[in-house]
């Protein structure tokens, strides 16, 4: 023990010095403590350390320098090499400090930083709804490669997936109409949905294309699609005598109602879009032009604490526009499961979910427009339509799945299958279920809708292929 | 400036013992340190830290170098310190200096010794 103790002192001591005599004195050492008691040659080594640091530091042998071959030309400054020396213990430590405060304060310059740079990767932080549904992702461009993964960038198909989503969800509406031209006829124009009206009609709108399929229109035309949730039990199929105009009740009404809103035909209302349609957005847009301006962008925390209806200082998937039976269940993983499928559905909802926990907590709310400020691709300062649509076909798995999947746990069982509900699409179920198992998996559905609904076979499906595929089931389901 | 011997003086007292040690003979430390034991006669004992730290400015100054290995089977740390001629040089000015201050000590011991009546 005394001989490790001396050993350290030897080690402290200057680089220089211990290269040197360390050995001799160990030897020393072990010769001298054979003989008489060690102490005094604790007390020596521990002297010479403080000996060496404090005064002996003019013996430390300087960098030799090259020779200054650059002098002999004109005009070329002259480099020096120093031998291959280890710097001092004290630069070392000094360097280590120096390192760790530029690290700090380039941390928290990014942390706090405002918007950020305009070549800045615009990077839009997406989930499958499921982890094993990877092939989704090969819908999110042409020519893009399956990548299984939780982030990647998502580009649209092309540019003409802006506004198809308005195509989308009036052909869904005309299609879920009994009689559309009367829709035409007698929608108002488009206007702000209120609070009232806001809450659930996402969720109708993704079910009602799966679920809602015999709802009957309600007999006044709110503007766009105005969801009404239902959080019963799934009902029968509604009767075909449930005829436009008549007023459903809560025995025969679907998971969610919906009701028709402006036609696309009326020429004074704009489409409703996406961003009018996601209540969380469509709160953000505060002039209700379908674009989230710059201002807008800045003024985003504060509106997202307005969401925060239970006061808890963050946003719950049911706060940032989800509605429908799954969020209203009891068993927390469930609901967990569920929230984090839809908030990582929608890119916008993904960004300001930033941990992908389902929630949008205080700090991800404080720093919503910067996530925000993320989804801006052309960084023209604001958001439009297609910077915030989510993938085609993922959402349309969603849209199919979600009713379905009582348990939220991206599979749909035998039980499941046996819901009412399920009979609409049983084609599409049992052209997905290639195992033969009764099970259908978010993989195996994704698989066949992309075989259905991409038309030109491209690996990519479009909102408008989408429309295409979907509206079929849509019409044969009334 | 040249290195004259006079500009090394005077020696601490363990240069002065270590380069007295080395003037016999090559040692190595530890022979450095029992050599000043005996010629101290046990009062004045060299920790190897004050030891080694003294040969390394003797060995800077040029007082002193590092001599061959005696022996093939000798221990391998074992280093052998060598007085050169300036070290040499310098020990002679350093008793030399040592006998004046000793003759310089006994003129002023005589002289402040009481007088008989």
């Amino acid at each position: 023990m005394v001989r490790f103790l001396y050993v350290c002192l030897l080690r402290l001591h200057p680089r220089w010095f211990r290269e040197r005599y360390a050995d001799e004195m160990l030897w020393i050492f072990d010769e001298e403590s054979r003989r008489r008691n060690a102490g005094p040659l604790l007390a020596d080594a521990a002297a010479s350390l403080v000996r060496q640091w404090a005064f002996r530091s003019d013996f430390q042998p300087e960098p030799v320098a090259a020779p200054a071959a650059g002098r002999t030309l004109d005009g070329i400054p002259v480099f020096y090499t120093s031998e291959p020396e280890l710097p001092r213990p004290s630069a070392l430590i000094n360097g280590v400090i120096a390192s760790v405060a530029v690290f700090a304060a380039i941390s928290f310059a990014i942390s706090h930083g405002g918007k950020p740079h305009p070549f800045t990767a615009s990077i839009v932080y997406y989930s499958t709804p499921m982890p094993d549904n990877a092939a989704l992702f090969a819908s999110l461009s042409k020519g893009s490669q399956p990548v299984r993964g939780r982030v990647m960038e998502i580009r649209p198909g092309d540019r003409e997936s802006a506004g198809l989503w308005s195509k989308f969800v009036a052909t869904v509406t005309v299609a879920l109409s009994s009689k559309p031209e009367e829709a035409a006829t007698t929608t108002p124009p488009a206007a702000k949905p209120s609070e009232g009206e806001q809450k659930g009609m996402w969720s109708t709108l993704m079910s009602k294309v799966v679920v809602a399929l015999g709802g009957k229109p309600a007999t006044s035309s709110p503007p766009a699609i105005q969801l009404q949730p239902q959080p019963t039990v799934f009902p029968p199929a509604p009767a075909p005598a449930a005829a436009a105009g008549t007023k459903t009740s809560a025995a025969d009404t679907p998971f969610f109602s919906l009701t028709t809103g402006s036609s696309p035909e009326a020429e004074d209302a704009r489409p409703a879009s996406y961003i009018d349609l996601l209540p969380l957005l469509s709160a953000l847009d505060s002039d209700s032009d379908g674009v989230l301006s710059a201002a807008e962008i800045a003024q985003s925390s504060l509106v997202l604490n307005a969401l925060d209806k239970n006061h808890d200082g963050r946003l719950s998937a049911e706060e940032s526009g989800a509605q429908g039976e799954a969020f209203t269940r009891k068993k927390r993983a469930a609901l967990l499961r569920a929230s984090r499928a839809f908030m990582h559905l929608h890119p916008a909802l993904a960004a300001l979910d930033a941990d992908h926990n389902g929630t949008i907590s205080a700090q991800e709310i404080r720093k919503a427009p910067a996530a925000l400020a993320e989804l801006d691709r052309n960084y023209d300062g604001k958001l439009t339509e297609d910077e915030v649509l989510p993938d085609p076909l993922s959402y349309g798995v969603w849209l199919i799945l979600s009713p379905l999947d009582r348990n939220a746990d991206g599979r749909l069982s035998r039980a499941e299958r046996a819901n009412p509900l399920a009979v609409r699409w049983s084609d599409l179920l049992d052209a997905a279920d290639v195992n033969k198992d009764r099970v259908v998996t978010t993989l195996e559905l994704t698989n066949a809708l992309r075989d259905r609904a991409d038309s030109n076979r491209s690996g990519v499906v479009t909102w408008e292929e989408l429309r295409r595929s979907m509206a079929p089931i849509v019409a044969r389901s009334r | 400036m040249k290195n004259l011997p006079d500009n090394f003086l005077p020696l601490s007292p363990a240069a002065l013992h270590i380069l007295l040690a080395l003037a016999g003979e090559d040692l190595h430390g530890y022979g450095i340190m029992q050599q000043v034991v005996r010629q101290s006669e046990g009062k004045y004992k060299l920790g190897p830290g004050t030891l080694y730290d003294n040969l390394q400015r003797l060995t800077t100054q040029g007082l002193v170098k590092e001599g061959a290995r005696r022996v093939e089977d000798d221990d391998p740390r074992r280093r052998y310190y060598r007085l050169n001629s300036l070290g040499r040089a310098v020990l002679t000015a350093e008793i030399a200096r040592l006998e004046r201050v000793v003759q310089e000590a006994r003129l002023h011991l005589q002289t402040a010794s009481p007088r008989r009546a």
